[in-house]
């Protein structure tokens, strides 16, 4: 019963600071490029992002507002690209790396492994790669509200 | 002549076997209803994220549709409904895209609606082709559901919207 209690008390010291460490990438961020926004936000255990506002929001095309059009699924093309999730299932590792997620790419349709490494508060370089970590490329992006 | 139908008998033995094992199961239909996805208010105009959470033990699933002691070898989702009671206030809502999430696996597209929501209907979401290892969200013990509704006005008030949705389920 006494260790039980232990195992809770410890859980309470340890956990939690991991979480709200975790939590910091938390916020709306702007890739490299600056075409995109993207909001990240915790759902159940993990990290997700999705695009929040567009530079470009119609596609001169249609004169409509942006779809996911080169998504491999062909049933999914409709999906709008504002409010699309392009950042998945990533876990917070510690020393502020976020791992064992994927990176979309609306304008090709391809999906890479990626990887998070926060520089500091307010700066985030975001690795994609297939296969192996080496071979990627790697994107810095900015918080949008700066924090001090 | 006779020896040789023995030959091929005996090796053909084997691969009866492999046959017999990795032949299809049994179908099974589970409905997942009176989920509530929620998004907590005051929510922008915009793509705004509203999750539901279900808690489940896939041995219980499968002993209460008669199938103790098997798993679920293979899933695919055939039906997604959303909707919202008659009473409720809805913002002007013109698409919903659904995801599933579970920890011990990938995040999953599963269905797209491209219509406005009216308050007490209930609408079929078209759903995705692709449903590539949706068996292993099965191998947790919480799913959730995640809804990225596109509002076209701000909403001062929480959103709630009632969640269906029907499995296929292969069972070995």
């Amino acid at each position: 019963m006494f260790a039980l209690m232990a195992l809770f008390a410890f859980s309470a010291f340890i956990l939690k600071p991991a979480d709200a460490e975790g939590d910091k990438i938390v916020g709306v961020w702007e890739p490299g490029h600056g075409k995109a926004k993207v909001k990240i936000e915790k759902i159940a255990d993990k990290y997700y992002g999705k695009i929040v506002w567009l530079l470009e929001p119609i596609d001169p095309d249609t004169n409509k507002p942006k779809v996911d059009k080169n998504n491999p699924d062909e049933s999914m093309r409709n999906v709008p690209l504002k409010g699309y999730r392009i950042l998945k299932d990533f876990v917070y590792k510690g020393n502020g790396e976020w791992a064992e997620g994927t990176i979309y790419d609306p304008e090709n349709g391809n999906t890479y492994s990626c990887e998070i490494k926060m520089k500091d508060d307010n700066t985030l370089d975001i690795r994609g790669y297939i296969g192996v970590r080496t071979f990627g490329r790697t994107d810095t992006w900015k918080r949008l509200q700066m924090k001090s | 002549m006779g020896r040789l139908i023995r030959k091929i008998i005996i090796a053909a033995i084997p691969f009866m076997f492999l046959f017999a094992c990795g032949g299809a199961g049994e179908k099974v239909e589970l409905i997942v209803s009176d989920l509530e996805l929620f998004a907590e208010g005051y929510l922008f105009d915009g793509s705004n994220t509203a999750t539901a959470s279900w808690s489940f033990d896939q041995s219980r699933i499968l002993e209460e549709k008669g199938h103790s002691g098997k798993k679920i070898a293979q899933a695919r989702i055939t039906s997604i409904t959303i909707g919202s009671d008659e009473n409720s206030e809805l913002p002007s809502i013109d698409k919903v895209v659904i995801e599933m999430a579970a920890s011990g696996t990938r995040m999953i597209r599963i269905g797209l609606l491209q219509e406005s929501l009216e308050p007490g209907e209930s609408y079929a979401l078209q759903i995705a082709d692709t449903q590539k290892g949706l068996e292993k969200f099965f191998e947790q013990e919480e799913i959730t559901f995640v809804a990225d509704v596109n509002l076209l006005e701000d909403f001062e008030d929480d959103l709630r919207l009632k969640l269906s949705v029907s499995f296929e389920l292969e069972v070995k």
